[in-house]
């Protein structure tokens, strides 16, 4: 495998202002973990074998004595789901890469490395060393981060103190706003919200997550009208890809 | 891709899905623990949808849950 210090740096520079964007994601990761009671080298670990922002504040926030996997496995399948249509559309752009790193590369992929990855592909062949510029600094990024993360919040003690402990909610919301398609986004969220909360209420365990979800989506399918098909998103791994849409896409994720 | 194409009714339902699954996640945090939960809610939704950068939405919430709680408890 012919690595290339040239394109490597090419993948640094494009990532650089992603990884000032994460790090306080992860010290955030890192401290609501150490809240969970998780210890500073677990916190690290999952950081650094699970490598999904989303599924790691999903897991962390219905963390407890017996952790409940069925739920947190659901869950993280719900919420990656899209990297399966991400890495297959990312898979034409990797025939001149040695199969062998194929496995590697899927592991870090990550939303941000892979739209990089999209343009790149364009206009030049995607190669393994552009890839790893991207990917390695953000892995190295993430785990660092959870790990100083959760080594500081062990000294802070009770996040709610700080108000550490809404810090996650208010990331969500965040990441929310760039799903928003107009007064249709509103209707399912609130859906989603009204039945998840009375789930919370009602409803022993946490499966209030995947009721929530499931009235959200019945609420999108109830709401739909014929004949909307050409009104698309770019979020929406289902539709045709736009290359004219990747400046929003990279705009929402960082 | 893969030559499957998902259209209509149940693209718009899967489309719907990771936003649902994200808004359920949180629901109960801001809808069911306190007025300055949900009241901080608000103020951070506003503040994403003016397009802040993500980390600056997270402080605004922070900060808003914080002094809030002052008020209401």
């Amino acid at each position: 495998m012919n690595l290339s210090a040239r394109e490597f740096r090419h993948g640094l520079i494009d990532v650089f202002p992603i990884l000032v964007a994460a790090a306080p994601i992860g010290l955030l990761w890192g401290t609501l973990a150490a809240g969970k009671g998780l210890h500073p080298f677990e916190a690290w670990l999952m950081s650094a074998t699970v490598f999904a922002g989303a599924a790691q504040f999903v897991a962390i926030e219905v963390w407890r004595d017996p952790v409940p996997w069925a739920l947190l496995t659901v869950t993280a399948l719900i919420v990656n789901i899209r990297h399966v249509l991400m890495g297959a559309s990312l898979s034409r752009h990797m025939g001149g890469i040695d199969k062998r790193w194929h496995p590697l590369m899927m592991f870090l992929m990550a939303d941000e490395n892979w739209a990089f990855s999209e343009r790149r592909a364009i206009s030049a062949p995607l190669t393994l060393s552009y890839y790893l510029g991207l990917a390695l600094p953000m892995w190295v990024t993430w785990t660092t981060s959870s790990i100083i993360g959760a080594l500081v919040g062990r000294s802070f003690g009770d996040p709610a103190a700080y108000g550490f402990d809404f810090a996650f909610s208010a990331m969500f919301i965040g990441l929310l706003a760039g799903f928003w398609k107009g007064t249709r986004t509103g209707a399912v969220l609130g859906a989603s919200a009204v039945a998840a909360a009375l789930a919370k209420l009602y409803v022993p365990g946490a499966w209030y997550i995947v009721i929530g979800g499931i009235v959200g989506v019945a609420e999108a399918a109830v709401l739909y009208k014929e004949g909307e098909g050409a009104r698309r998103h770019p979020f929406s791994p289902f539709s045709g890809w736009r290359w004219q849409h990747l400046p929003r896409v990279l705009a929402d994720f960082t | 891709m893969w030559g499957i194409v998902v259209t209509g009714r149940l693209k718009a339902a899967l489309d719907a899905l990771p936003p649902a699954i994200l808004m359920a996640v949180i629901a109960p945090t801001i809808l069911t623990t306190g007025i300055a939960e949900t009241v901080a809610a608000v103020l951070t939704a506003t503040a994403a949808f003016l397009r802040l950068p993500l980390a600056l939405v997270v402080v605004i919430g922070v900060v808003s849950v914080v002094l809030l709680r002052m008020v209401f408890s």
